[in-house]
C-alpha cells in the first residue's frame, strides 16, 4: 500500500477539507491538546489565537504530521491521515507549512529554495519549476532578489520567501506557524501583506499568529485556544465584538486597549 | 664552528643530483599520498558518518533493525579502534596481514619508482586511517546544521536521503571545509611514519639519503624545511578556497590571527 499513491489528488472532496476530531496529543507525560477539534472549508482562513504555550503550534503540526497525535482524528479531503498506510510525504506535498523562524536552505539562493521541492518532490521538469517559482516571487514582492544567498536578505524577505517556497508547491492548504513573530515591527507588515493577498486569491489558510488586527480583518474563522482546548470559535466579528467566554475576554483585553 | 659545517653539509648533499632525485621522489610521494589520504578518507568518511548516524526507532520494521543495528555497530567500533592505535602499527598490522595471505607489496610494481606496491599499501592505510577522523568531521558538520532547515525540508515532504542529498551534506561539506583542510595537513606530515612499510616518502628518502652519506643532521635539516614547505603552501591554498567559497576577497595576510567579523546586523 506504501506506494506512491496519489491518493490526496482528488477534487472532487466534499468540505470540509480539514476536519479534526478530539485530537490529544501528549509529550511524555505532559498533556499539550486535550480535546481539540475543528473543521476548515476550502478557500477559508483560519487563524487560531491564545497565549503561548496554550498548544496552537503543536495543533498546527498535527496537521502535516511533524507531530504525531496521541489519539483522535485528522481528515484531509475525507482520507484519514493518521492511518498507518498513508505516505507522510504525499500529504506534505498538499499542505504546505510556513515557519516562525523561516526554515530556508542557506546552501541554496532565493529561486533555488523555490525550485528545489518542486523538481525534487513533485518531479517537474525544471523549466516548468523555475517558471513557477519566478511567477510566485514576483507575487511576494521578491522577484528583483531571485539570486541572493538567504544570508545576504531581511527576515521580513526571508519570510516572503519562504510564503513562496510553499506557494511553489501548489498546495491545498498553507499552514503558517506564528510567521511573523521573529521579525521587527517595521518587517511584520510586509509579510501580512502577502498573506492578506493570498486569503482574498481564496488559498485555503491555517494560521497560528499573535497579530489581532490582522486576525479581525482577514480570518473567515477564529479559534481561541487555552490550555490544550479551544475555548471558543467564531467568525472575526463574534470574537471580536462579542466575545461569550471570560477567558476570551480576558485574552483579547490584553491586546485591545 | 658546528653551525658552518652542518650548512657545508646541507651544500654538499644538494650538489649531488642523485641526491636531490631521490629527495625530489619523496617530496612527491608525499604530496600525492597525502591528497590520496585525504580526498579517500572524506568520501568513505562520509559513508561513515552515515553509518555512525543511523537513527533506529523503536517502532522501526524489524527489517530495518536488521541491517541498521550491525552496521551503526560496525561504524562505530571501526571509528574507536582506528582513532585509537597509531597509524604505525596499523601499517605494521596491515604488512603482516597480507603477509599472512601470502601477498608480498615487495613484489607489486617492483620496478616502478616511489608508486611501487608499497606505496600502493601505504595509500590504502592512509585512506582506512584518515576515514575515521574524516567521519567525525562530517558527523560534526551534520550535526551544526540547524534543526529548523531539515524541519523546513519535510515539511515539502522531502524524503530523509533527499533531505541529506540536497541540504544537510552539502552543508556540512562547506561548513567543515577548514578542518578537512586541517587533516590534508596532518596528512603531509604524519605520511612520515609509513615509512616502516618502505613507502617512497619524504622521510623514508631521507633516511636512505642519511645511510648513505652519514651527514644526519643536513639530510634531516632539508626535509624539515621541506615539510614546513608543504604545509605552508597547502595552509595557503586552503585559505584561499575557503575565502573564494565564502565570496569574501582574498585577504594575504592569512597567517596571521584576524578577528572575524561579525555577520548581519
Amino acid at each position: 500500500m506504501k506506494k506512491n499513491l496519489s491518493v490526496f489528488d482528488i477534487d472532487d472532496y466534499k468540505d470540509p477539507i480539514i476536519s479534526i476530531e478530539h485530537l490529544k496529543k501528549n509529550f511524555d507525560n505532559t498533556e499539550v491538546l486535550k480535546d481539540v477539534s475543528f473543521t476548515v472549508n476550502k478557500g477559508e482562513c483560519v487563524v487560531i489565537i491564545g497565549s503561548s504555550g496554550s498548544g496552537k503550534s503543536t495543533m498546527l503540526r498535527c496537521i502535516n504530521l511533524l507531530e504525531r497525535p496521541t489519539s483522535g482524528s485528522i481528515k484531509f479531503k475525507g482520507i484519514d491521515i493518521l492511518d498507518k498506510n498513508i505516505p507522510v510525504n504525499k500529504l506534505r506535498e498538499k499542505v504546505s507549512m510556513v515557519f516562525q523562524s523561516f526554515d530556508l536552505f542557506n546552501n541554496m539562493n532565493v529561486l533555488k529554495n523555490c525550485i528545489i521541492g518542486q523538481t525534487k518532490v513533485l518531479k517537474r521538469n525544471p523549466l516548468e519549476a523555475k517558471k513557477i517559482a519566478l511567477d510566485n516571487l514576483t507575487k511576494v514582492g521578491m522577484i528583483d532578489r531571485k539570486d541572493f544567498k538567504i544570508s545576504e536578505i531581511s527576515g521580513g524577505q526571508k519570510q516572503r520567501v519562504a510564503i513562496a517556497r510553499a506557494l511553489s508547491m501548489s498546495p491545498d492548504v498553507i499552514l503558517f506557524d506564528e510567521p511573523t513573530s521573529a521579525l521587527d515591527p517595521e518587517m511584520v507588515g510586509e509579510v501580512l501583506g502577502v498573506m492578506k493577498e493570498l486569503a482574498k486569491e481564496g488559498m485555503t489558510m491555517i494560521v497560528v499568529t499573535h497579530e489581532m488586527a490582522f486576525a479581525r480583518d482577514v480570518a473567515d474563522k477564529v479559534i481561541f485556544m487555552d490550555n490544550g482546548y479551544i475555548v471558543e470559535t467564531g467568525t472575526s466579528e463574534e470574537i471580536f465584538s462579542s466575545p461569550k467566554e471570560e477567558r476570551t475576554r480576558e485574552f483579547l483585553s490584553r491586546y485591545i486597549g | 664552528m658546528f653551525l658552518s659545517n652542518v650548512f657545508d653539509d646541507v651544500g654538499s648533499l644538494l650538489a649531488k643530483e642523485e641526491y636531490v632525485n631521490w629527495i625530489l621522489q619523496g617530496l612527491a610521494g608525499t604530496v600525492v599520498i597525502a591528497l590520496i589520504g585525504t580526498l579517500g578518507g572524506l568520501l568513505i568518511g562520509i559513508f561513515l558518518a552515515f553509518g555512525k548516524r543511523l537513527v533506529i526507532e523503536k517502532n522501526s520494521p524489524w527489517y530495518q533493525k536488521l541491517w541498521k543495528y550491525p552496521l551503526r555497530w560496525l561504524a562505530t567500533v571501526y571509528s574507536v579502534i582506528v582513532r585509537g592505535t597509531p597509524m604505525m602499527v596499523q601499517a605494521l598490522l596491515f604488512q603482516q596481514l597480507f603477509l599472512l595471505f601470502g601477498v608480498n607489496f615487495n613484489n607489486i610494481w617492483n620496478d616502478v619508482p616511489v608508486f611501487n606496491g608499497w606505496f600502493l599499501a601505504g595509500s590504502i592505510i592512509i585512506v582506512l586511517n584518515t576515514t575515521a577522523y574524516m567521519g567525525e568531521i562530517i558527523i560534526a558538520g551534520l550535526n551544526g546544521v540547524g534543526q529548523d532547515q531539515i524541519e523546513g525540508a519535510k515539511a515539502l515532504g522531502m524524503n530523509d536521503f533527499q533531505i541529506l542529498i540536497h541540504v544537510t551534506l552539502p552543508q556540512a561539506i562547506k561548513n567543515s571545509i577548514p578542518t578537512i583542510g586541517n587533516e590534508l595537513i596532518v596528512n603531509i606530515k604524519d605520511s612520515s611514519v609509513l615509512n616502516v612499510i618502505s613507502v617512497t616518502e619524504l622521510f623514508f628518502q631521507a633516511k636512505t639519503i642519511a645511510g648513505k652519506s652519514y651527514k644526519y643532521m643536513a639530510i634531516y635539516l632539508i626535509i624539515a624545511a621541506c615539510y614546513l614547505l608543504l604545509t605552508l603552501l597547502a595552509t595557503a591554498i586552503l585559505k584561499i578556497v575557503s575565502m573564494k567559497l565564502e565570496g569574501k576577497k582574498i585577504n594575504w595576510s592569512f597567517f596571521h590571527y584576524s578577528n572575524p567579523k561579525m555577520k548581519g546586523d
